[in-house]
């Protein structure tokens, strides 16, 4: 009996289905244009660019790769007055150049030269004191300016002591712009306007330090400057030992 | 019975590779009409069921790319169709109560005729069960899926299924015998067995 009842539902159920599902399924053989259509469907081996934090980082990274090449060119711009790229290469060139020649006898120092010079070559401005800002600053064992760290007190004296020999100016550059003086104030009695010496009349020049290696008053190992580059004999050190 | 039952077999070929546009595009001409004729008899409003495929599909498309080859396709899209059609009519639910608060104290309109494309008595009579009811009552009697595909389509235990058929029979049963009787009764009635069901 109860067989019976269920069987009968069922059947109900189909033929009631049957008859009024099949127009629809007849109807929709050919299915519309779809909803999705112009949606994008992500791969999985497609990268993800936008909306997730791998996308985030590299927008971020190339944001910041620009940024870094756009200043390059602007600084470089500013500093040859061209916007030439070749004319920057060969501005690079030619300063490296005058590095090594200043700085034939010694081991290092051609990064602090570069930048000194490029500093200089830029327009003066209170954002272009990098040269400044690094000769200016005690302690900073600079070439040349090493000595009187290690000295304690330097004798001022002719010859613009305490000029560092990478940024002695370079020929047919006598003199960098005022407030950009790579000579520390305080530890040599050259003023900033006699700093400026050219490299063959520089007491810093290689060769021709008055002060014998063994009587250096820089002690080795504490200054970054070889005992052969002290700025003058005048920067001889007050005691001796 | 549906004279072309379902093969998940067939569509779950190995030529459907997910995420790859072209293959959703083939499992939407194939499965089109299987999902709307699931819809309509889940719903009983063929415009409703219309709209609910599109968005069945939409759902499916954003997530091909995580559909996995094993399950067939067309269960997992029934799966899919079957949670759409369950919040279009909890949005109807809402939208009706609204309806009914603004219709205090004022005459109910005549429904539209055309909103109800199907007159056949069986598809509204499940118009009235649950939505997972009707979608079982549907798959196993017009597409002829068994109680394991189904299960694989809703999601559950195949024991769940078996008593979700049962218990829809039944009430099946009871509305058609009702229908017999005063139409608001049947109406009170449903509405009850819908608010025993979630």
């Amino acid at each position: 009996m109860a067989d019976s009842a269920s069987r009968h539902l069922d059947l109900w159920l189909e033929s009631g289905l049957g008859r009024g599902l099949d127009p629809v399924m007849a109807s929709a053989a050919t299915p519309p244009v779809p909803r999705y259509s112009g949606l994008h469907v992500l791969r999985r081996s497609e990268p993800a660019m936008v909306g997730s934090r791998g996308g985030r980082r590299a927008a971020i990274a190339v944001g910041v790769a620009a940024t870094l090449a756009w200043a390059t060119a602007l600084g470089a711009a500013a500093s040859t007055g061209t916007v030439d790229p070749a004319v920057w290469v060969r501005h690079v060139t030619r300063v490296v150049e005058t590095c090594r020649t200043d700085l034939s006898a010694r081991e290092s120092g051609v990064a602090g030269c570069f930048g000194a010079i490029t500093s200089r070559d830029a327009p003066a401005g209170p954002g272009s004191a990098n040269g400044k800002k690094s000769a200016d600053r005690p302690g900073q064992n600079h070439p040349g300016v090493a000595g009187n760290d290690a000295g304690g007190k330097a004798v001022p004296g002719p010859g613009a002591a305490g000029t560092a020999p990478g940024l002695a100016t370079a020929p047919g550059q006598s003199e960098p712009p005022p407030g950009q003086s790579v000579t520390a104030p305080g530890k040599s009695g050259s003023a900033p306007g006699q700093s400026a010496t050219p490299p063959g009349q520089s007491a810093t020049a290689p060769g021709q330090s008055a002060t014998a290696p063994g009587h250096s008053a820089t002690a080795p190992g504490k200054s970054g400057s070889a005992p052969g580059h002290d700025p003058s004999p005048a920067a001889k050190p007050d005691k001796k030992p | 019975m549906s004279e072309q039952p379902l093969d998940g077999a067939e569509i779950a070929a190995p030529t459907l590779r997910p995420g790859v546009r072209e293959d959703f595009d083939l499992l939407y001409r194939r499965s089109y009409a299987a999902i709307l004729a699931t819809l309509t008899a889940t719903l009983g409003d063929r415009a409703a069921a219309e709209d609910c495929t599109q968005e069945t599909f939409v759902r499916a498309f954003k997530a091909w790319d995580r559909w996995r080859p094993e399950a067939p396709p067309e269960a997992w899209l029934h799966r899919i169709a079957i949670n759409t059609a369950n919040s279009y009519r909890q949005r109807q639910r809402l939208g009706q109560a609204g309806e009914l608060v603004r219709r205090v104290g004022h005459p109910r309109p005549p429904r539209d005729p055309g909103d109800i494309v199907e007159q056949n008595e069986v598809i509204a009579s499940l118009a009235l069960l649950p939505t997972k009811q009707a979608a079982a009552l549907v798959l196993r009697h017009y597409h002829g899926y068994t109680n394991r595909e189904i299960a694989l389509a809703l999601g559950v235990p195949e024991r769940t299924v078996a008593s979700r058929l049962s218990r829809a029979k039944e009430r099946l049963r009871a509305i058609a015998g009702g229908e017999q009787g005063d139409g608001d009764e049947v109406q009170d009635r449903t509405n009850w067995l819908e608010s025993s069901n979630g």
